[in-house]
């Protein structure tokens, strides 16, 4: 015969499981997450004009040709975005000001995207080269623009001096650059530019996220399948079955299997993603394992804590105004993603990995970046968490016993308190 | 039945519950006999539900001691407990089958004699094309009537049902009637509260009354309805009857538009009141009954209880 705890488990699974929210939950969640976490990136690149026209006018007569080329080789290259297009004003016997006011006018009008004007004296170092353009925050082309002219200076000053071109493009031939990023001995990832900073963030960041949704998630529908029972008057023939113990344990289990199923349907999905995109270097699932460990403990702390608020109130909306102070608690360890991410071996970032509440989103974000925390810290802090988990989960159960049969106004935070410490 | 050494159902000695000043049971104790159908009546608030409650352990009593079927309280114990609660505690979204077999195997019952015991139950209660529907879909009479095939599933043997006939129009009121009858006759013992009056003064073998947490009423139903001792006059008339008020001989008159019910003083003769009557109106109708559960509880339930004696004539 199945044991009781066993039974209220299962169909606390299989019920949620068939609900509309389960699964708009499982379905949705990693469009959400996708949405959140790649298309700013996408946006930043793929957004804005594929090519921008910038009219030059040269008035010294000698950089121009070099501009031009360093510009059709800058746009050559692939997957550059905005490309730079180029194209050489004639100034005629026309005075500066007056080509300057025309290109002017049409910037304004959107006919081109920007205008350069090089003083005649450039070369000499007399006269400020000046650009102009309606968009600023497309800062691409202003950026390579100066360093193309300071090049194209260059090289004419060179030449000037009697050196050879040859000589020159030799000089000017770039070193070979690489980042690595560093972790435990014998382990070194290459990363080139970006991804070497963005890797460890955004691993740590989907975990956490992960992490937090699946526990928010599952929390809150604990804590409605509580009120359900409580108000639809379940728990009394429930109870009249079971101890309130077996009750307890027998959903927070069932949630926790969900918590488990979502999680899994998530990370496979996200991961599935990444793969699909392009993004697979930039995750990596050496600490799945530890996601599994943090989400059992910290759904197992939060559950409980949801349960005890859930046999408390009457209805969803009583629950609301508890539920404010944890999301307060919750919310503070998403906020300092960040800068654990930046110092993780910190003292902000060790403190907060001691405090329950907080371990499971500071360990992981910790245990994604580098230098990733040795093994006694990790033991110590989960050993920390697993005693609180087990103190909740008690005082959880002392509270839903009292509770979960009482009607009315909700008791005070003091009359709570005399609960745990009695029956 | 396995549990024969003692004779009797349930035992209650001195069980007194408190919610903070307020004492909901006061020193309450009776017990209730193996094999018969025990009433438990008393007005709203009295602490009915809570002595409901205590004796499924829900509710644990600050003093005095409760066995059920000759033992204290334990898991074992609560599988052969059955349980009806005053509101349906029923899980909305799931389907009724699942909802029966769910909760016969939180009582621990063995899930295929459930499985083969279902559809007789469903086909007596008129559920049987109700078993693959949600709860929410049902009304509210066939979620009472789901409500109390849960507490009969698993075969209790002590079944306790708190108001089960609130809300079931008279043909499922009787179809319930009769399934308690049945048990009873199975050798299982059946406890209920109830409002209403006249089904307990039928089938129930003995009664017991709470007011204000304390018992008020206790023993077999025959003995507190006076035996075969007639009590009370039905009376129907033409004319002014406000005077029968005042004859001697009268302890109470019940006016109901439509005729009249005189509860007689004891000692008090028929015969007399009649004569009285013949003289002052005209009788259309003029008949004996012995005392009702309703007028029983009246009397004791006082004054304050007027909102109760409507309810308990329905």
């Amino acid at each position: 015969m199945k044991s009781k705890t066993l039974l209220v488990a299962q169909r606390e699974y299989i019920e949620t499981v068939k609900t509309k929210t389960f699964l708009i939950g499982l379905a949705l969640m990693p469009v959400f997450i996708g949405v959140s976490m790649f298309l700013p990136a996408l946006f930043i690149q793929r957004s804005g004009p594929s090519e921008v026209r910038i009219d030059v006018l040269d008035r010294s007569g000698q950089v121009y040709a070099s501009l031009e080329k360093q510009a059709a080789d800058y746009s050559a290259r692939p997957n550059v975005r905005p490309r730079i297009a180029l194209r050489q004003v004639e100034p005629g016997s026309n005075a500066t000001e007056d080509i300057q006011r025309d290109l002017e006018r049409r910037v304004r009008a959107h006919e081109i995207f920007g205008c350069l004007i090089v003083p005649e004296g450039v070369v000499e170092g007399q006269g400020t080269t000046t650009y102009a353009s309606s968009n600023l925050a497309l800062n691409e082309a202003q950026a390579n623009l100066e360093r193309w002219l300071n090049n194209a200076v260059a090289d004419v000053r060179m030449r000037e001096k009697g050196l050879d071109p040859q000589l020159v493009a030799s000089v000017r031939r770039p070193v070979a650059f690489e980042t690595e990023a560093l972790g435990k001995e014998g382990q070194k990832e290459k990363r080139q530019g970006e991804e070497a900073v963005l890797a460890p963030m955004f691993t740590s960041m989907a975990f956490v996220m992960l992490l937090f949704l699946g526990i928010m998630l599952v929390g809150q529908m604990c804590l409605n399948s509580v009120i359900e029972e409580k108000s639809n008057r379940i728990v009394e023939v429930v109870l009249a079955s079971t101890s309130p113990g077996q009750f307890m344990t027998g959903k927070i289990l069932g949630a926790g299997l969900m918590g488990l199923t979502l999680l899994a349907a998530w990370a496979g999905g996200a991961y599935a993603v990444a793969v699909w995109k392009g993004y697979a270097r930039m995750v990596s699932l050496g600490n799945l394992g530890y996601l599994v460990l943090y989400f059992i403990l910290g759904f197992m702390l939060f559950s409980s804590t949801f349960c005890a608020i859930g046999s408390v109130c009457n209805s969803v909306k009583e629950a609301q105004n508890l539920m404010g102070p944890l999301s307060l608690i919750l919310v503070v360890p998403l906020m300092m993603i960040g800068p654990i991410a930046r110092d993780p071996s910190g003292t902000l970032a060790v403190t907060m990995s001691y405090i329950p509440f907080w371990t499971p989103f500071v360990m992981m974000s910790r245990l994604a970046a580098s230098p990733r925390p040795g093994i006694p810290e990790i033991v110590l802090s989960t050993a920390v968490l697993a005693a609180g988990t087990a103190f909740v989960f008690w005082a959880a159960g002392r509270i839903f016993r009292v509770g979960v049969l009482l009607y009315g106004k909700p008791p005070r935070l003091g009359e709570i308190l005399r609960w745990i410490r009695r029956s | 039945m396995s549990e024969s050494s003692s004779s009797r159902a349930l035992l209650l000695e001195g069980v007194t519950k408190r919610f903070g000043d307020f004492t909901a049971v006061d020193a309450l104790s009776f017990h209730v006999p193996r094999g018969c159908v025990f009433g438990f009546i008393g007005p709203n608030g009295a602490g009915k539900t809570t002595t409901i409650r205590m004796i499924l352990d829900i509710l644990r009593p600050d003093e005095g001691r409760i066995e059920a079927l000759g033992q204290a309280m334990s898991e074992e114990l609560k599988n052969r407990l059955g349980y009806l609660p005053e509101e349906h505690g029923l899980y909305k979204k799931m389907r009724v089958r699942d909802t029966l077999r769910y909760f016969a195997g939180l009582k621990g019952a063995d899930p295929r004699a459930v499985g083969r015991d279902i559809p007789t139950w469903l086909e007596r209660f008129g559920l049987a094309e109700w078993a693959d529907r949600r709860i929410e879909e049902l009304s509210k009479g066939m979620q009472q009537k789901t409500q109390f095939l849960v507490s009969v599933l698993h075969r209790p043997e002590l079944l306790v049902l708190d108001e089960p006939f609130a809300g079931l129009d008279p043909v499922n009121l009787a179809a319930l009637r009769d399934a308690i009858v049945d048990l009873k006759r199975e050798g299982r013992t059946v406890l209920f509260s109830t409002h209403v009056m006249e089904v307990a003064e039928k089938i129930c073998d003995d009664v017991l009354m709470i007011h204000r947490g304390r018992k008020v009423l206790d023993g077999p139903m025959d003995t507190i309805l006076g035996g075969q001792v007639e009590h009370v006059a039905v009376v129907a008339y033409e004319g002014d009857g406000a005077f029968i008020r005042t004859l001697p001989g009268v302890a109470a008159v019940n006016d109901y538009g439509n005729y009249v019910e005189v509860r007689l003083l004891d000692g008090a003769d028929s015969q007399d009141l009649l004569r009285a009557l013949v003289d002052r109106v005209r009788i259309l109708r003029f008949e004996m009954r012995r005392t009702t559960l309703t007028e029983v509880f009246l009397r004791l339930a006082g004054g304050d209880s007027q909102a109760e004696s409507t309810e308990s004539r329905l």
